[in-house]
């Protein structure tokens, strides 16, 4: 329920503050481009998988994104212990 | 509840009485064959009176035959004179008859043998030769029967062997044999009484009905404690059940609601941010290519060759899965050696970033 609010929050938050904005995008020759460019990429997925097994991507890209942000994750954490007083962390 | 036997015994007066009665019954009849035959003289009567110390005496006719025998049907009616009539009905009685004297004139007898109704040899005090005397025991049991008033009726048989005898008369010998019989009776009754073995003792039908009374409050009592304790049990259970799935819910949202906001946010800012959030929608794409990858899917995508809106070449896909079987075993130790390589870089990463996360250092 506390991460739930949190996430709401930020959501809440960014969306009001983004709310008078709303900035072009590029143009439809340079979209064209870069929709390309992803679609290159995304194909080179395919050439990636002969090497590495999807399966172990499929496990370590999440696992990678959540190591690599660990502190971040740990200072969330303890930040949200701390604002409950039966927990007692200070 | 469990039903025990217990059984008494009464010593029970009898008078008894052998019929016939009261007449000298002379054995007579028609022999045959006349000569050289054996057989059985059946149809005598005799006459027995009196139990003890009495006497009676059977006269038989008989030939010289070489193997005869000569059978002298009783019955044996016993009076009860002192018996409750509860033992009447179905009661076991023993009976003794003691001595059968045998004392014969005109001839020796041997193999004197008393068969009782079924025809079995009850007795047969000298198998070799019985002349005059001779007391024996003899002991059967039979069944008190209601039917008959209380009287005990006995059928057997006093045969002897008057085989090769030489009698006086050649064609009508005479022979006569005095019995005297003594009989004495008990009777044995068994019934049965309820003894309650979890008391180990015996309990009558109210004390009875009593204790099935306090076995039965006993039984609710019980169910009732164990219906509480249940109760209890099924109480902390959930309690700490549910404080657990609290915590738990104050951390942790529900299934894919994550994925829900994170489509949501990229929405959101893909629309409000427009070209400066394509750099991350580039990499969103990446990462969501990455995610979907299979290993069908293994190849190399050739672009479409276009000028102008006209399409010279059409993209097309060259799917490593073609090669046959010797690439997928080569594509199998491949994918061995990375994933051990992976593996490994992905521990030293986590060991990094706990020896970060705990001592402020990602050095150990």
């Amino acid at each position: 329920m506390i991460i739930k609010g949190l996430f709401e929050l930020v959501y809440t938050l960014l969306s009001t503050v983004l709310a008078p904005f709303s900035l072009p995008s590029f143009p439809s020759g340079i979209q064209s481009i870069l929709d390309s460019v992803v679609q290159y990429m995304t194909s080179a997925v395919g050439l990636l998988c002969v090497f590495v097994r999807p399966t172990t991507l499929h496990l370590l890209i999440p696992a990678v994104i959540i190591v690599i942000n660990m502190e971040h994750i740990w200072d969330a954490i303890i930040w949200i212990l701390k604002k409950l007083p039966f927990v007692g962390i200070e | 509840m469990q039903v025990k036997a217990a059984s008494n015994s009464y010593n029970i007066t009898y008078t008894t009485t052998l019929y016939p009665n009261g007449t000298d019954a002379i054995v007579s009849g028609t022999i045959s064959p006349n000569s050289g035959g054996s057989g059985y003289l059946n149809n005598g009567s005799g006459t027995i009176t009196g139990i003890s110390g009495g006497g009676g005496s059977i006269t038989s006719h008989v030939r010289d035959f070489y193997d005869y025998h000569v059978r002298i049907p009783v019955t044996l009616v016993m009076n009860k004179t002192d018996i409750d009539n509860d033992l009447l009905a179905d009661t076991w009685v023993t009976y003794y008859i003691y001595g059968l004297n045998l004392s014969t004139s005109g001839g020796t007898v041997s193999n004197l043998v008393l068969y009782d109704n079924e025809g079995d040899i009850a007795y047969n005090p000298n198998a070799s030769g019985v002349d005059g005397s001779g007391v024996v025991k003899y002991t059967n049991f039979g069944k008190l029967n209601s039917a008959y008033g209380g009287k005990v009726y006995f059928n057997y048989f006093i045969e002897y062997d008057v085989s090769y005898q030489k009698w006086y008369d050649a064609y009508d010998a005479t022979f006569t044999s005095n019995c005297t019989l003594r009989v004495d009776l008990a009777c044995r009754k068994s019934f049965t009484s309820e003894i309650n073995v979890a008391k180990d003792q015996v309990i009558d039908s109210d004390a009875n009905a009593k204790l099935n009374q306090q076995i039965q409050q006993e039984n609710n009592a019980q169910e009732t404690r164990t219906g509480i304790l249940s109760q209890i049990t099924s109480f902390f259970g959930s309690f700490f059940e549910n404080i657990i799935n609290s915590l738990k819910s104050l951390f942790i949202p529900e299934d894919g609601y994550f994925n829900n906001w994170f489509t949501r946010l990229n929405t959101l800012l893909s629309a409000k941010l427009g070209m400066l959030y394509a750099p991350f929608d580039l990499v969103i794409s990446v990462l969501t290519a990455l995610g979907s990858a299979s290993t069908s899917e293994a190849g190399i995508l050739f672009p479409e060759l276009s000028w102008d809106g006209q399409v010279i070449i059409p993209a097309q896909t060259f799917y490593f899965s073609s090669l046959g079987s010797s690439f997928n075993e080569l594509r199998d130790a491949v994918y061995f050696g990375t994933d051990v390589v992976l593996l490994f870089a992905f521990l030293v990463l986590l060991q990094r970033k706990i020896n970060l996360v705990m001592r402020g250092s990602e050095e150990g």
